[in-house]
């Protein structure tokens, strides 16, 4: 039996980070469209720890991530390190 | 069942905040981190199976299965942090759809399913029927620098001590064999003195020839830290084609494509007409050469006058003042310089005079053997350095940096082995290239190849083709590829961490990994392949491993170490640590090789022990340019290389829905001005002609790389746009790396 204790707590540990990923609230149709997302890689089954979120919108032109993604410019996500600038090596286009 | 799928949510979850917490030095969420931790059933470490950095990486396995990847706090490689293809490693695993999950043997020229004892003693009986009837050099092997250490060792003992053949060659051989001739000739020892440990001790880098920001993300995360945080750190990079690796230089040099030995040589003229030279470092520590002969000071200087930044500026298509710049800022004696390069300079004709111009520039500044100033060649696999060029996966090479031409060497490894010295033979066979070409001729009748690609990685593959296709050909591989296309034997390898094994990476540094789960079917490690093959044709006597082979080939394989200048530790070591750079003696590991006080070896001050009297050489090598050059019928110079999502030929990055969908498919990158001439837009497709083949492929104008005009670029990964089909086969007469990086093309709209 799954234990729903223990779903809550995990669920609850999906959101908030989520909000510390993206800083704004989980309304934020962007944090509901990820959390989709997670529901699917558990269904797939490979969950994989720490896997870099994947970018919404082409990069092709775009030189500076942190131009929107330090402040959150026009409602981007922010980044909780932008100490780290070279963004692409992680974070793919979807 | 239901047990799994918790804990698949709850890793789910902690998936999110890992995003932030992984890469937040603050560390706020280390709690979740071990919450989810506690869901697996045991975390082993590992460095990554990609390029040859050596991240080192952490792999959390539950009821058998990899659950979960992170950054390994603890390794000093990358201190937690990984790039895309790291944090993919987990899905990769789980990535089991399309492996090769059953030995497969071509019957009436269709391959069907069989069991192991059938297809192993098929490769056994071709194999001894080639060797009775033609002699030891009608068989071959063609290995990796992906290969584990002992997976290259047996290769060694079984092809050069058992079997009698130089026939073993591998992959690296297209990577960064004109490094090892540079290092070699220059300092009579391969592999670089310096470490990783040199990017936070440096005051400039010099980046040439090397994309890092996509090829090697984590160092480059290491420059970009370094730049942060140092007050006043810069970075040259020199490149014909304009890449992200750009984004954080104070000076580029976009100079035309194959001509960086001018570009070097006018650094080093600059270097000495400004008196920037350590002439004291220069007389102890280096002899002068040209053509074989022994110069002076005055001489080289001489030989330099060609190459005023003015001629050269005409040669690079550079300004001299840039030129100028460049040197000056290199070698400024109050500042420490770090050299790094890779595939941009090696896959040239030219490639080891520009490495000897590299090693040249430190030589004659001094910068070199002391924190933050090196000249440090970065590899493109997890083991090229650990496999191909300490084990000696080569047709000249012996274990331990031995090589075949050296009487003591063959006695030495002949006696380690318990073999006659006369079944060494003294003498290379065929490098890579030529190894292909004897296949085309019928010279070698049957090969192995062993976690690499040729068929989508040769140069120039149109040439290669039939030989494929008439060679009686095994493949060991985790995925289909374009060389199991050709195969008549497909052995299914176990990867990565469904076997035990170690690497050894750039800077020197021997990592282990151990068995973290089961390979998916009836794969089985190629070492075990390599094993069951070698007994069937007779050789059990010589391969007696019983309880743990990997332990007991490490073991017999340090012992050829041992006193050689490369020497490792015990086994036991590399199992508690986050690998060793070697030499290491008496338990201590060695950072920075040839200096006193951190390499064992020397005694007093700096001595490049590997010359017999101490001193690296300083190779006055003209400029000669490339094999093929733009000319009215093939206008545009083609360069080829990679993206940051993918890796080499892509069998297993193609398998990662992410990195799928970010770059699915190879494209050329023109540059506006031709793209606006020739009336071609971003998304059209064109067909790219040279005088060997062609390939319809779409067009880019900008994005993450612009070459230069009359340049164009185009990824290799992709398995449905084979660049190689187009690329040319010429190579370096010295370390016959073919020259991948520049061949003529003329572009039409398709």
């Amino acid at each position: 039996m799954i234990n729903n204790k223990k779903l809550i707590i995990g669920l609850l540990v999906l959101v908030l980070g989520l909000l510390v990923l993206t800083g704004c609230n989980p309304d934020d149709p962007r944090v509901k469209k990820a959390l989709k997302k997670d529901f699917k890689v558990e269904a797939e089954a490979i969950p994989n720890e720490g896997y870099p979120p994947t970018v919404p919108h082409s990069i092709e032109d775009r030189q500076d991530c942190l131009a929107c993604h330090e402040k959150g410019v026009m409602g981007a996500t922010v980044t909780s390190h932008p100490e780290r600038p070279n963004c692409v090596s992680c974070h793919v286009t979807e | 069942m239901k047990l799994t799928r918790r804990s698949f949510l709850k890793a789910s979850a902690a998936a999110a905040v890992m995003t932030a917490a992984g890469v937040n030095p603050k560390e706020k969420s280390l709690l979740s981190v071990a919450k989810a931790s506690s869901e697996v059933d045991k975390w082993t470490k590992a460095p990554c199976r990609f390029c040859g950095t050596g991240c080192g990486v952490l792999v959390g396995v539950k009821d058998g299965k990899v659950v979960a990847v992170k950054g390994d706090k603890k390794n000093p490689v990358n201190k937690g942090f990984l790039c895309i293809k790291g944090y993919s490693l987990g899905k990769l695993m789980n990535a089991t759809e399309d492996r090769l999950k059953k030995p497969m043997i071509r019957k009436n020229g269709k391959m069907v399913e069989t069991d192991w004892e059938t297809a192993l003693d098929l490769v056994a009986k071709k194999y001894r029927e080639s060797i009775d009837t033609y002699g030891p050099d009608s068989v071959a092997v063609f290995s990796s620098g992906q290969s584990t250490v002992q997976e290259g060792y047996v290769l060694s003992k079984l092809m050069k001590g058992a079997i009698g053949t130089n026939n073993l060659e591998c992959n690296a051989r297209l990577c960064m064999a004109s490094a090892v001739v540079g290092y070699l000739s220059v300092y009579g020892k391969d592999e670089p003195m310096g470490a990783y440990a040199d990017f936070e001790e440096t005051d400039l880098f010099f980046i040439i020839g090397a994309n890092m920001a996509e090829c090697h993300p984590i160092l480059y995360s290491r420059v970009v830290q370094r730049k942060r945080k140092g007050s006043d750190v810069k970075v040259i990079v020199a490149d014909p084609r304009e890449t992200r690796t750009n984004k954080i230089s104070d000076l580029d040099l976009a100079f035309k494509p194959g001509t960086d030995t001018a570009l070097l040589n006018a650094m080093a003229y600059v270097i000495i007409e400004e008196d920037l030279i350590d002439e004291d470092f220069i007389n102890s520590h280096t002899n002068l050469k040209q053509d074989g002969r022994d110069i002076t000071l005055n001489e080289f200087k001489e030989f330099l006058a060609e190459y005023t930044p003015q001629k050269a500026a005409k040669i690079t298509g550079l300004d001299a003042d840039d030129i100028v710049k460049a040197a000056k800022m290199f070698a400024d004696p109050k500042r420490e310089s770090l050299s790094l390069w890779t595939m941009g300079v090696n896959q040239q004709i030219q490639g080891v005079p520009i490495n000897q111009a590299i090693h040249n520039l430190h030589l004659l500044t001094g910068k070199i053997c002391r924190p933050g100033s090196s000249p440090l060649s970065l590899t493109g696999q997890p083991s090229a350095c650990g496999t191909a060029r300490e084990v000696g996966t080569f047709t000249h090479k012996l274990p331990a940096h031995r090589v075949v031409m050296k009487k003591e060497h063959r006695e030495e490894m002949a006696k380690h082995w318990g073999v006659d010295v006369d079944k060494i033979p003294p003498k290379p066979s065929y490098h890579t290239m030529a190894m292909f070409e004897a296949i085309n001729k019928g010279d070698i009748n049957a090969l192995w190849v062993t976690t690499t690609n040729p068929a989508h990685s040769l140069p120039n593959f149109n040439k290669y083709r039939q030989g494929l296709e008439d060679v009686f050909l095994v493949v060991s591989d985790v995925y289909p590829t374009e060389t199991t296309k050709y195969a008549d034997v497909i052995l299914p390898s176990a990867m990565w961490v469904e076997k035990e094994g170690f690497f050894g990476n750039t800077e020197r540094r021997t990592q282990h990994f151990e068995k973290a789960v089961d390979a998916p079917g009836e794969a089985k490690p190629d070492l075990w392949q390599f094993l069951e093959v070698a007994r069937r044709l007779g050789y059990g006597e010589l391969f007696p491993y019983k309880d743990h082979p990997e332990k007991e080939i490490f073991e017999e394989y340090r012992k050829c170490t041992l006193g050689t200048g490369k020497d490792l530790a015990p086994y036991d070591a590399y199992r508690h640590t986050r690998g060793l750079t070697w030499p290491v003696v008496d338990g201590k590991e060695t950072t920075r090789r040839y200096v006193a006080n951190d390499d064992p070896y020397v005694k007093e001050g700096i001595e490049f022990y590997g010359k017999p009297d101490g001193k690296a050489v300083i190779y006055a090598r003209e400029y000669t340019g490339p094999a093929e050059s733009a000319d009215k019928k093939y206008p545009f110079i083609l360069s080829t290389g990679r993206v940051v999502e993918h890796w080499h030929t892509a069998t297993m990055t193609m398998q990662v829905p992410e990195l799928k969908q970010a770059v699915p498919e190879a494209y050329v990158e023109i540059h506006k001005d031709d793209a606006r001439r020739l009336g071609i837009k971003s998304g059209d497709m064109v067909k790219l002609i040279s005088r060997r083949g062609e390939l319809k492929i779409k067009a880019k104008v900008g994005g993450r790389g612009v070459p230069q005009p009359k340049m164009l670029f185009v990824p290799f990964f992709d398995s449905k746009h084979l660049i190689n089909l187009v690329t040319k086969d010429a190579f370096d007469p010295q370390s016959k790396e073919p020259e991948f990086k520049i061949c003529a093309v003329k572009v039409e709209k398709a």
